[in-house]
């Protein structure tokens, strides 16, 4: 801000502000007076007659009704805080309302048998993300992911919607995995913001060995990222003991959400 | 009963019989939940770095040393692999002679907790002092790099930041930003000089020497040298380059735009053309000049003012500010001066402009309570995010050239200083302290 063109641009933004507040003021008063007038010479409105009886006709529902679903609230633009800066996040897409969607359930205690989520809820959950314009929720930190969390992104893979549920000591083992997998992980702040997601096909022994090298099904277009992946597995290796031996398909996403 | 005793007839019936037992027996690939994996809280690798193999005259003991302790700091500096403690090594702490053959010990070394292993030889050659190194991914005991790197023998330090930023370059494609230099300008000596620092504000050197006013530091693409503003005897103020040897030094364009104050310029990423800040009859646009031919090319031509040209990494486009609607805002615009859009909407005053070398967001300045904080905006103006907010200002943004740091001046501990941050926010850095006022950061190239 050192040269004089810029130094300029301050002073006439200045002088630019002044007026308009000089001009603000004027309108304020005038405005002011209108409203003073409107007030002091208007008639007086006639009282609301009510009719004398008020008839109500009773009738059966074949139910009891569903509770309404409760309206999301819309958060504003995001305004500048003196807090600490936050992680920038790359959202190209325009969106100039968020809908806050409903909270994950809390944690679960250890002691009940999680329950498997069937695939509706996700279902209907990313439809409305769609019909809203949303991208995916943001990924909560390793503190905040509760069992609950884990599982609720551990339904089989096959046709959406079809409501399968995931027999318990796969759930378990997805969970396990996971959890395991996103300890040994490593992603640097480079690979994030981009949507990268690679594929691979991940041969396991009974015990969870990693056997030979994992498959790339999909690429993430970064070679970096994909050798990434394959280090994670190898370097996790032995995984919990899978349901059953054999190839078993992963996903690796770097999407932290917005 | 012959029938079923038949070879063929058995064979048929058990194929028959394993088809219908299958998926009784074992989930089918296709009905085999994807296990979805998104990232904790892990960020940073573990690398070990062995004491490089020193075959270098003269016999200095501390070399190797003294090397890796360079190349730790360096690593730590970037923050994308960090150091073990040697203490912690399963394997030697010495570097083997360097081989094509493969590792026998790479669990060790998983198991010292190390994701990385590099090893290497110091050798010395006339003047020089040359190091080959090879970067392993414990993990897969696979190697990722191995390269040789050669410096100037008084270059030591320079030299072990080049291999740490390698090394990064090994895990993520993207080297680190260790060994490059950040060009500023400070009053420390009564004059506003150019100055050239290492990003750990280390190894100060004056750039410019003269008792005129200088400003608006910006390197060439290939960090040979410095382009920059001065103000001439005549009151006018014009370009000039400082140069390492490589270029000639001095004005730049010296015919260019005869009765122009020439403010800014700033080198595209190819080095074939300079964007142009010149002013005349109280308004002031931005041109285009070819380095070889000097041919110029007016890009506005509008009342307002405008100034402060950034180049995309591509160079096809140009950030700038205009007060064409009635405020200083960021636009954007073709390098041939078409398809101008604006691109900030928040605030009344935003200026200085920095496109980031991936091309994904535009740093600048916005003017808050009469105060500057530094924001990103996403090229096509969609996402706008604070970055560094104070009470005090923050100015004048200037990426490092692998994207992950910004340096920018502060007056937050009262005179104005030079300070990095993560691209995320974090990790804030202060470089200069208690000399002067130190402005306008510009941050230099990866050297070549």
């Amino acid at each position: 801000m050192s040269s004089s063109t810029q130094a300029s641009w301050l002073d006439e933004q200045e002088a630019l502000q002044r007026r308009n507040w000089r001009r603000g003021v004027l309108l304020s008063v005038v405005l002011h007076g209108c409203v003073a007038a409107g007030l002091l010479y208007a008639p007086e409105p006639e009282p609301m007659r009510l009719p004398e009886v008020i008839s109500v006709k009773m009738v059966s529902l074949p139910g009891a009704p569903p509770a309404p679903p409760k309206a999301a609230p819309r958060k504003a633009v995001p305004k500048p805080t003196p807090a600490p800066a936050p992680t920038p996040a790359r959202t190209p897409a325009p969106a100039p309302k968020k809908v806050l969607l409903p909270k994950r359930p809390q944690k679960v205690s250890k002691k009940r048998k999680p329950k498997p989520k069937p695939l509706e809820y996700d279902d209907a959950l990313a439809a409305l993300r769609d019909e809203l314009g949303e991208p995916d929720p943001p990924v909560a930190s390793e503190e905040e992911v509760s069992d609950a969390d884990l599982l609720a992104t551990a339904e089989p893979a096959v046709s959406p919607g079809a409501g399968v549920e995931v027999d318990p000591a796969l759930a378990k083992w997805l969970l396990d995995t996971r959890r395991h997998l996103r300890q040994v992980w490593v992603v640097p702040p480079d690979f994030l913001e981009q949507g990268l997601v690679t594929g691979l096909i991940v041969t396991l022994s009974a015990s969870g060995d990693v056997l030979g090298q994992p498959e790339i099904t999909r690429t993430s277009g970064n070679p970096y990222f994909d050798e990434n992946t394959v280090r994670a597995l190898v370097r996790a290796s032995p995984l919990p003991p899978p349901p059953e031996s054999g190839d078993w398909p992963f996903q690796f996403s770097a999407d932290e959400g917005p | 009963m012959k029938l079923r005793r038949h070879p063929w007839v058995q064979a048929i019936a058990l194929v028959l019989l394993c088809t219908a037992s299958a998926p009784g027996i074992a989930l089918a690939q296709s009905e085999k939940p994807v296990v979805e994996i998104s990232p904790g809280r892990a960020k940073a690798f573990r690398v070990a770095v062995q004491r490089f193999r020193d075959r270098a005259q003269p016999l200095r003991p501390s070399r190797a040393d003294d090397l890796r302790a360079v190349i730790g700091d360096a690593l730590d500096f970037t923050g994308i692999l960090l150091p073990l403690d040697p203490a912690a090594y399963l394997g030697p702490d010495d570097s083997a002679p360097l081989s094509n053959r493969g590792r026998s010990d790479c669990p060790d070394w998983s198991q010292s907790g190390a994701d990385a292993l590099v090893e290497g030889e110091i050798r010395s050659g006339t003047g020089t002092l040359e190091i080959e190194f090879a970067v392993w991914d414990t993990a897969r005991c696979v190697r990722l790099a191995r390269k040789t790197i050669t410096w100037d023998a008084s270059e030591a330090i320079r030299l072990g930041r080049t291999v740490a930023d390698e090394i990064v370059a090994a895990f993520t494609g993207t080297p680190g930003c260790a060994a490059t230099e950040i060009a500023f300008v400070s009053n420390r000596t009564g004059h506003r000089e150019i100055y050239v620092m290492d990003v750990d504000g280390r190894y100060t050197r004056t750039a410019t020497r003269s008792d005129a006013v200088k400003s608006f530091p910006a390197w060439l693409p290939d960090a040979v040298g410095i382009l920059y503003t001065s103000y001439t005897r005549s009151g006018l103020t014009n370009l000039y380059v400082t140069s390492r040897s490589q270029v000639r030094a001095g004005r730049l364009f010296p015919s260019l735009l005869p009765g122009y104050a020439k403010f800014r310029g700033v080198f595209a990423p190819d080095g074939e053309a300079v964007a142009i800040v010149a002013s005349t009859h109280g308004r002031s646009d931005i041109f285009t000049v070819h380095r070889n031919t000097g041919k110029v090319r007016q890009l506005t031509d509008t009342p307002a003012i405008e100034v402060g040209p950034s180049w995309s990494p591509d160079g096809k486009r140009l950030a700038f500010v205009s007060d064409r609607a009635g405020s200083p805002q960021i636009y954007t615009m073709n390098r041939d001066g078409s398809d101008v859009k604006r691109i900030t909407f928040n605030g009344h005053y935003n200026t200085s402009p920095a496109w980031s070398p991936k091309g994904d967001w535009i740093a600048y300045e916005t003017r808050v309570e009469g105060q500057f904080d530094i924001w990103l905006v996403d090229p096509t103006g969609t996402t706008a995010l604070p970055l560094v907010t104070n009470r005090r200002s923050d100015e004048a943004p200037s990426w490092s050239p692998d994207g992950r740091k910004i340096a920018f001046s502060s007056t937050r501990r009262g005179t104005a200083d030079i300070y990095l941050i993560d691209r995320n926010g974090e990790n804030l850095q202060r470089l200069t302290r208690n000399q002067g006022d130190n402005l306008a950061p510009a941050w230099g190239p990866f050297p070549r």
